[in-house]
């Protein structure tokens, strides 16, 4: 020991434990991190939901409606509006002609358009839509609270637009019952949105008075009082037997689970059926009244990981995600229709439940006395009658990352307790600064500049393509492909560049130890942004950033290396995960067809690019301007 | 002047400007800057100071009515010249210039500690006071510091890149905060204090502390680096009382000087008091920042807070004696380590004190390696700085997290700097023990050797 030294005996003894259990630290903790994340969903460690919002009182009130005449008429009314006239006649103005003239409420339209963000004259692909939206006022309360009911006029479909005729019926339900009976304590305002995810953009925006700069929508008229939860109602068709849940928000926000909670248990004292979008579970003779359906360890960890899909990219599942952007808690309720039932007595029975489901969930909401703020905001649910929450899940991403971090110090240790330092001489000090810039500083300047003209190039890609009387999805993908080329080829380039002067070891160990900080930075900070995302970039980037910085002298390894960074490309690997997705969730088998793969996975890559940009969703961007460079600098350092 | 003419200072100033001039482009991103809490302080916030300039000459009346302005007199009524000169929509090249004069202040005044480290050692050398590490069996040729081993041009040369380059400093420049010319007071006071110019120093530390009254207790490490520069030019001491006593009563007079001015230029009226050096003290403005003091004070309840608060400020006034007589064989290093302290103490800190301290670590690297915490402040103060828009921003922006997540990132932020200027202070004295004892390890009364603590 040595007093010139800052270590005392206990460090180095940790010095030396770090570089002798560390692999196999890693190891394990990475194996025992997926083993634990996979046994979440299991009896042992699971936990039932259950309402800590006392004020809720779920499925306590008795209900209004009585019958669904009315709810047939203005189905009818509707749906006539609509086959006229080829769907014409079945839009916002005949929604805002209901509420102001038949229900006698105050009723307003809103114009919006739509630019596309990647066009370049001013006029060129401007789409314009119209909202309606109503105010249903609390006659006693003083109008400081409200709840927002909205429903698109039209959803999406697989061919063409499926009109919402019953959720937009279900809207008059709710609005006369808000006019008439004496017992809101919030103001309810009814929103029926053209163009999907547009339409409600344009509305909460000017709502809020946010600017953004492909949405314009007029100012609104009027307003209700500080919004409080918001419900979005989407049935492709009257007949349906069961609702399902979609949560996800835009860049991984969810609704509050209070909310989903509390129609889950309402639903249940219905005895209707309801589940999260796209459920599977296991024991479908499971009868749904009992009081908690006993826990199915393989479906819900398929449910966990469909819902970390989702969560992962950004995009919200509905239309209720542009709500949570403005700390609204809110939740779709979609109908689906599982067996199709010819009784007309049922199909009455399932309507009137339906719209009581609806009524009964808003004046749960309604007895609220402060914002939702108890219960979770971040957790994973492997069933409706199921959480895991971000202490349980937590753990699990901490340990798959262990060993980058394990690797961190051993570097650490490794700079600074090295006994023959090349730099030893305070003289050198000079040289070690020029190894630096040689080795860290413009390897990460080169790959930051990468991500920043892939952050910015979107526009110019697509400009580039027109050049080549290339469509807009081509353009992108292909201008994209290229630039990973580029960055593929980087290393050939400047290999010279790259290696330092003297002993390189010291600047070559500082360099990785700079790209695992920022790998870590990365991961750690979209972690408590958007859980799912990080947890996918950790458990493939955790082993691969390992495994560029480790020096091989086998040739037969480093070609190992080189084809698993060549995967590790970003766009390679959420391709690859892209694929996974179709093929055990949509059903789709691209395994077959690569070229099929290849025109579907361009179109969805510029979707979302767009998607994003109107959007603002940062997932694109946060792996551009991040990920991307983390990668190269990897793939540069790895070909050293 | 030779040494100011070489390729790297001026390519480092020109790059650093260039920065500067190249983000001021971005106009969302200063928008965004300029409203973060962490750099427009309520003392710092340049919207604030236009608030005062229009309220004073727009509206002829008093630039404190509506208690927004916590400027004192004396520079709201520079900034407004310096509008009415450059108008609000150029004032933000005043700002880049001061920051490129601020980083040349920064080389010049690393320079000098540097130089003057290197003499004091040397001269501590020729007097025989480290005969006993040159008796010690384990040698280290280069431990003691000479300008060949610690080459001040390099070393402040790094200093001024790391002011430069640093983004909390770039995000200061960016939202165009007054804390860059608070700094420039600053800068000015060390730059005349290592010159010798004494009297100059102090009219710029009597003003610097009338715009933040913590810096008051910068006299004390200022008196004992002027008692050490007379020991080594062998003046005799008379009176150690005398020479404190002298200094302390120049100070305060030009401290109140600075005051009466500043009183003057209000016509008499009192007001600004409450408005600046008790808003200060009060800690009045709740709103979160970095500090330590906004969490604690909306947590308790009413009659505690009198107390606590007294508490609270005591820490930013109590450590500089103590520690001024610790180090009195290193005041240079004392001088760091009592500004670093201060920013962390105080009621209202910004992300740019942290910046300014930190680029001057450089000029005491040599104690890097007998410090032990590197990786973990380090680690803290990115985690701090990373983290503390994201969690302000699950707090009050989706609504998922509450106050304790971003109180825990300014905890973690605080207790890093804490973690840093402790670190300096271990290493500093190790290395002050190394120098008197020379390197062999002391043993303790039962044979094992000992081990080198705080205590």
């Amino acid at each position: 020991m040595s007093l010139y030294k800052s270590d005392s005996d206990n460090k180095t003894k940790l010095f030396e434990n770090v570089i002798k259990f560390g692999p196999v630290l890693s190891i394990l903790g990475y194996l025992s991190g997926i083993v634990y994340f996979s046994l979440l969903p299991h009896e042992s460690l699971i936990h039932g939901t259950y309402i800590s919002e006392n004020a809720l009182l779920p499925g306590l009130v008795t209900s209004d409606i009585y019958s669904t005449d009315s709810i047939f008429n203005y189905y009818h009314f509707l749906k006539d509006a609509y086959e006229n006239n080829g769907g014409k006649g079945y839009n916002a103005e005949l929604i805002h002609d209901i509420f102001a003239n038949k229900l006698k409420i105050e009723s307003y339209t809103q114009n919006f358009n739509l630019s596309n963000p990647f066009s370049n004259s001013e006029t060129d692909g401007i789409t314009s839509g119209t909202n309606a939206y109503a105010f249903g006022r609390a006659q006693r309360a003083d109008g400081t609270e409200s709840i927002v009911i909205s429903a698109p006029i039209y959803l999406s479909g697989k061919k063409k637009k499926i009109p919402n005729l019953f959720g937009i019926s279900q809207l008059f339900i709710l609005a006369d019952l808000a006019k008439t009976r004496p017992y809101w304590a919030k103001d309810l305002i009814f929103v029926a949105t053209d163009m999907e995810h547009v339409g409600i953009q344009a509305w909460i925006n000017s709502y809020f008075e946010a600017h953004s700069d492909s949405i314009k929508g007029e100012n609104l008229r009027a307003r209700g009082g500080s919004i409080q939860a918001a419900l979005n109602l989407e049935f492709s068709d009257i007949n349906t037997n069961k609702l399902e849940i979609k949560l996800e928000g835009p860049n991984g926000k969810l609704p509050n689970l209070d909310l989903f909670n509390t129609i889950i248990r309402i639903c249940k004292s219905m005895q209707f059926e309801c589940s999260l979008e796209s459920e599977k579970s296991a024991n479908s003779d499971f009868s749904y009244y009992h009081n908690r359906p006993p826990v199915d360890h393989v479906s819900g960890l398929i449910n966990t990981v469909n819902m970390m899909l989702k969560q992962a990219t950004g995009v919200p599942s509905s239309l209720n995600g542009y709500f949570l952007n403005y700390r609204i808690e809110a939740l779709t309720i979609s109908g689906t229709r599982t067996s199709f039932s010819s009784k007309r007595s049922q199909q009455k029975q399932n309507v009137l439940k339906t719209t009581r489901i609806v009524e009964s969930t808003l004046r749960s909401v309604n007895n609220l006395l402060e914002r939702f703020h108890q219960s979770f905001f971040f957790y994973l649910l492997p069933s409706s009658h199921y959480y895991i929450s971000i202490g349980m899940y937590m753990p699990a991403f901490g340990l798959i990352f262990l060993p980058v971090l394990i690797k961190i110090l051993s570097l650490w240790f490794e700079i600074f307790s090295n006994k023959k330092s090349t730099y030893s001489d305070r003289n050198d000090s000079g040289l070690l600064i020029l190894d630096l810039l040689k080795c860290v500083i413009i390897k990460f300047m080169i790959s930051f500049l990468f991500g920043i003209v892939l952050y910015l190039g979107t526009p110019f890609f697509l400009m580039f393509g027109k050049k080549f009387q290339l469509s807009p999805k081509d353009a992108l993908m292909n201008c994209y492909l290229a630039m990973m080329a580029n960055i593929l080829m980087t290393p050939f380039i400047f290999r010279s560049k790259f290696s330092s002067s003297g002993n390189k070891t010291e600047a070559e160990n500082i360099n990785k130890l700079i790209i695992l900080l920022f790998l870590t930075i990365f991961v750690g900070t979209i972690s408590i942004l958007n859980f799912s995302l990080s947890f996918f970039v950790a458990i493939f980037y955790s082993p691969i950033a390992l495994l560029a910085i480790q020096n091989v002298q086998n040739r037969l390894a480093k070609f190992f290396k080189l084809a698993m960074m060549v995967v590790a490309c970003p766009i390679v690997y959420f391709s690859f995960i892209y694929l996974l997705n179709q093929y055990f969730f949509e059903n789709k088998n691209f395994f077959t067809n690569p070229g099929q793969f290849y025109v579907s996975l361009s179109e969805k890559f510029y979707n979302f690019v767009l998607f994003s940009q109107i959007s603002q969703i940062w997932t694109y961007e946060m792996i551009n301007l991040f990920l991307v460079p983390i990668w190269s600098a990897l793939w540069i350092t790895a070909f050293n | 002047m030779s040494k100011y003419r070489s390729l790297g200072f001026f390519g480092t100033l020109i790059l650093g400007a260039f920065t500067r001039l190249f983000l001021t482009t971005n106009q969302p991103l200063r928008q965004w800057l300029q409203n973060r809490l962490e750099i427009s302080t309520p003392l710092t916030s340049w919207n604030r100071v236009l608030e005062g300039v229009y309220l004073k000459w727009s509206l002829n009346s008093s630039s404190y009515e509506g208690d927004l302005v916590h400027e004192i007199p004396m520079m709201i009524n520079i900034y407004h010249y310096l509008i009415q000169l450059f108008t609000n929509k150029h004032i933000i090249y005043v700002f880049i210039l001061i920051d490129c004069l601020n980083s040349i202040l920064v080389y010049k005044i690393s320079y000098k500690i540097i130089q003057f480290n290197c003499i004091m050692e040397n001269f501590n050398k020729t007097n025989g006071k480290y005969a006993r590490l040159f008796e010690s069996k384990e040698k280290k040729d280069d431990f003691l510091l000479t300008e060949k081993n610690f080459k001040p041009i390099f070393w402040s040369l790094f200093a001024m890149v790391c002011y430069l380059f640093n983004p909390l400093n770039l995000a200061c420049c960016m939202s165009q905060t007054t804390v860059l010319i608070q700094h420039f007071v600053l800068l000015m006071w060390l730059n005349f204090l290592l010159n010798g110019k004494i009297f100059m120093s102090y009219i710029f530390l009597a003003i610097h502390a009338n715009i933040a009254v913590y810096s008051l207790v910068l006299i004390v490490p200022s008196i004992s680096f002027i008692r050490q520069k007379k020991i080594f030019k062998r003046k005799q001491i008379k009176s150690e009382f005398n020479l404190v006593g002298k200094h302390a009563t120049a100070f305060v007079l030009l401290f109140a000087c600075v005051f009466m001015f500043n009183l003057y230029l209000e016509n008499f009226n009192t007001r600004f008091i409450d408005c600046t050096y008790l808003f200060i003290l009060k800690v009045r403005d709740l709103v979160p920042n970095m500090g330590l003091f906004w969490y604690f004070l909306t947590e308790m309840f009413d009659h505690f807070i009198t107390f606590f608060i007294y508490v609270f400020q005591l820490n930013a006034f109590l450590y500089s004696i103590p520690l001024t007589l610790r180090l009195r064989n290193e005041p240079l290093v004392n001088l760091l380590i009592q500004i670093g302290l201060l920013y962390v103490f105080k009621s209202y800190p910004n992300i740019g004190e942290t910046g300014l301290f930190t680029s001057f670590l450089p000029c005491v690297a040599y104690l890097f390696p007998l410090m032990r915490n590197v990786l973990v402040f380090t680690c803290m103060l990115i985690a701090g700085m990373v983290l503390a828009p994201i969690m302000f921003y699950l707090w009050l922006g989706s609504g998922g997290g509450n106050a304790n997540f971003y109180f825990a990132i300014t905890l973690v932020y605080s207790v890093g700097q804490i973690f840093l200027l402790v670190d300096v202070f271990y290493a500093c004295l190790k290395r002050e023990f190394i120098k008197l004892n020379g390197s062999n390890v002391p043993l303790n009364t039962d044979g094992k050797p000992a081990n080198f603590t705080l205590e």
